[in-house]
């Protein structure tokens, strides 16, 4: 059903055949937002006569709040206080109030007819009753408009619910966080499905121990729960690093990523684009509205590469209403309260070595590594998922693992783990041949992180004289090599992992070129 | 600085340097793709994102900014349409400081007007804050007049007028 055509005569009308028992007009029974109740067109009518009445009733003691009257009995249990509530409610001339509270009484309530209605709220002294019934029917028709829009609100909000799931595709789901078992998942999973569950939850760790690959299984399992209606992902951009070599990283002001990008993404994601042009104060207030009865999962993933994160989380804290934040981070956020914290453990030994062993057998190496070659590897890199990927995809190369260790071993993944990737990333880019190596930067120049389709890719690596054959080539090197993520969605999406990005980003910034903003000779 | 990290920096000279070889090409055939996707709004928003990587790529090499320049008006449009501000205005900044740089001020009013003032009004206008719309507009057809853009000069004063039309303060914008 067209949302316009929800309007005051008909939502009059349906409040008028529920006073008397009957069913509401047809187009009102097709309303997406009770296609999920199940059962005959009486049940659906049902189901939307209760949600209105109750919203009917909970803004008349909303408003009786405001006017600092008591919510009132609602129901009334005598025809006295009805009468004495009207009275009170139009006594107080506050407009809100005297129109729901016209709307309560003539359709919810509905013991009494406008005639009695009108002599009870506007007095029968001073006025002769016609001009009385008038003007109760007109605060009736305004808070009808008022009803309207609410219900045309949920109509969009259901509509927009039927593309409900906004995740991004299985992004690194067999590529990143290693957990055999599924314990985490299913352990952070139930916090935030408990009914009285975790509201924020942060998942922390290394870079490249695989956050991001856990926060979308998570919401994998979290997206069927009854209690979860939406799942929104937010993915901050990624942050540049220093390698410690020195070289000074400029800030780019336009790709800076803040708490106000987070909001504005909030807002276009839940659909209401409209509000775009408001402040983020302004947004944040309507959001706090939106999320209190809305059953989301929210996930903000690389939460730590925002400017200002930590002036975020008080948002998050005041528009949680009954939505769930699920968020991946670097930085510990173990100092807000209000935050359920969950580090991500590196692997342990065994299942480190168990994944080595597998991946050098998805590249078609047969050999298994001794136990203590693989010691020699997690010593080196640790427990992290991607720095084993990486390794592993050295090792099909390389026979000897002292060799794809020997410059990496000067980094220690606990001393800084951004320069043991640089090292690996330095390796694994010797490796490549000179078409992957275009390839590869094409990509990092002209496919945003979320990752583009193969014709995109095609188009922008045509202009580089990748001959189609070169491509694919170059394609399935970086694939070996893990280089690249293929995002699997109805079309195939390929992406580059935050972390390659960061080294390309890191080692193209240190050169400048003639012609670039800052011109070297 | 030891024997391997000597080694790097001719190789991280190599991969800069290949990075750098066809960011031209790259970009034209991005605006030639631009083009090809006017009117079909579907295909501007999937690969929004990556029209967006690319341009805030090209920010550093100032050779390539006027091609740049031509990206941004091409996608101005639909971009508006999906109504992606948020990520839009700081290409448009961008397009404003490159207009300054090469003296196209035209153009660059025309940026103006489209990121802040005469957009702002408008939508202030929609939105029955006429207050705030007049405030917007005036200081929109002032930048305009001040660069010399006469079109969007006149655009605005006409919006002034019927902004000051609704406010009933018609004399006194004629005053």
């Amino acid at each position: 059903m067209d949302i316009e055509q929800i309007s005051v005569g008909l939502l009059e009308q349906a409040l008028r055949s529920w006073r008397k028992g009957e069913l509401p007009p047809t187009e009102l029974l097709d309303l997406e937002l009770i296609k999920q109740t199940d059962g005959s067109a009486q049940t659906r009518s049902n189901s939307l006569r209760d949600r209105i009445h109750q919203h009917i009733a909970q803004q008349l003691i909303a408003c009786r709040n405001r006017a600092d009257l008591p919510p009132g009995e609602i129901p009334p249990r005598s025809l006295e206080t009805l009468k004495t509530q009207i009275a009170v409610d139009f006594a107080t001339e506050r407009l809100g109030l005297t129109r729901w509270s016209a709307l309560y009484y003539q359709y919810v309530e509905g013991s009494l007819d406008v005639k009695d209605l009108a002599k009870y709220a506007l007095g029968d002294s001073a006025r002769i009753q016609e001009t009385n019934e008038r003007e109760f029917r007109r605060y009736v028709h305004a808070a009808l408009k008022l009803l309207t829009h609410t219900v045309r609100d949920w109509e969009a909000e259901a509509q927009r619910g039927l593309r409900r799931v906004q995740l991004p595709a299985a992004e690194y789901l067999h590529d990143g966080y290693y957990d055999p078992t599924g314990s985490l998942v299913k352990e952070l999973a139930q916090l935030l499905n408990a009914p009285n569950g975790v509201q924020i939850l942060s998942i922390e760790g290394l870079g490249g121990i695989g956050k991001t690959a856990l926060a979308r299984r998570v919401a994998d399992q979290v997206t069927g729960h009854a209690e979860i209606a939406r799942v929104i992902w937010i993915s901050a951009r990624q942050e540049r690093f220093n390698t410690g070599s020195g070289a000074h990283l400029e800030h780019d002001d336009h790709a800076a990523r803040s708490r106000a990008d987070v909001i504005s993404a909030l807002v276009n994601k839940l659909g209401y684009e409209h509000l775009d042009r408001l402040s983020t104060e302004e947004k944040v207030e309507r959001l706090i509205l939106v999320m209190a009865g809305l059953r989301a999962l929210i996930i903000i993933d690389n939460l730590e590469t925002l400017d200002d994160s930590r002036l975020l989380v008080p948002d998050l804290v005041r528009m949680q209403g009954q939505a769930r934040f699920l968020l991946t981070s670097r930085d510990s956020l173990s100092g807000f309260d209000a935050i359920h914290c969950r580090s991500v453990p590196q692997l342990p030994f065994a299942e480190s070595a168990h994944l080595l062993n597998s991946e050098l057998g998805r590249l078609g190496d047969k050999r298994r590594l001794s136990e203590a070659e693989a010691h020699q590897i997690y010593a080196t890199v640790g427990g992290v998922p991607l720095a084993l990927k990486l390794i592993a995809a050295q090792l099909a190369d390389f026979l000897d693992v002292s060799d794809v260790l020997s410059d990496i071993r000067r980094a220690q993944p606990n001393d800084a783990p951004e320069l043991m990737f640089e090292f690996i990333y330095r390796r694994t880019w010797r490796l490549l041949g000179r078409s992957a190596r275009r390839l590869l930067l094409a990509i990092y120049d002209a496919v945003a992180p979320e990752g583009a389709d193969l014709d995109w890719i095609i188009g922008i690596t045509a202009q580089d004289g990748l001959v189609r054959t070169d491509f694919k080539a170059a394609l399935s090197e970086l694939r070996r090599y893990s280089l690249i993520e293929t995002i699997p969605a109805h079309v195939p999406r390929y992406a580059l992992h935050r972390l390659t990005i960061t080294f390309l980003q890191t080692n193209v910034a240190q050169t400048r070129w003639c012609g670039s903003a800052d011109v070297k000779p | 600085m030891n024997t391997l990290d000597l080694t790097w920096e001719t190789e991280r000279e190599d991969l800069a340097a290949l990075y750098q070889d066809d960011r031209a090409e790259r970009l034209a055939w991005a605006i030639e793709y631009a083009r090809q996707c006017r009117g079909q709004p579907l295909l501007v928003k999937q690969h929004l994102t990556d029209w967006l990587t690319l341009l805030t790529h090209v920010h550093d090499r100032l050779d390539l900014h006027e091609a740049a320049l031509e990206l941004i008006s091409l996608l101005y449009q639909p971009v508006i349409h999906l109504g992606h501000f948020a990520e839009w205005t700081s290409q448009v900044r961008f397009a404003i400081a490159v207009c300054d740089r090469l003296g196209r001020t035209a153009e660059q009013a025309e940026f103006l007007e489209r990121l802040v003032e005469g957009t702002l009004g408008l939508a202030y206008w929609s939105s029955g804050r006429l207050l705030k719309a007049e405030w917007h507009m005036r200081r929109s057809a002032q930048a305009a007049k001040q660069l010399n853009a006469r079109w969007q000069f006149a655009r605005q004063t006409g919006n002034l007028a019927l902004v000051a039309l609704f406010r009933g303060r018609l004399l006194i914008f004629i005053g």
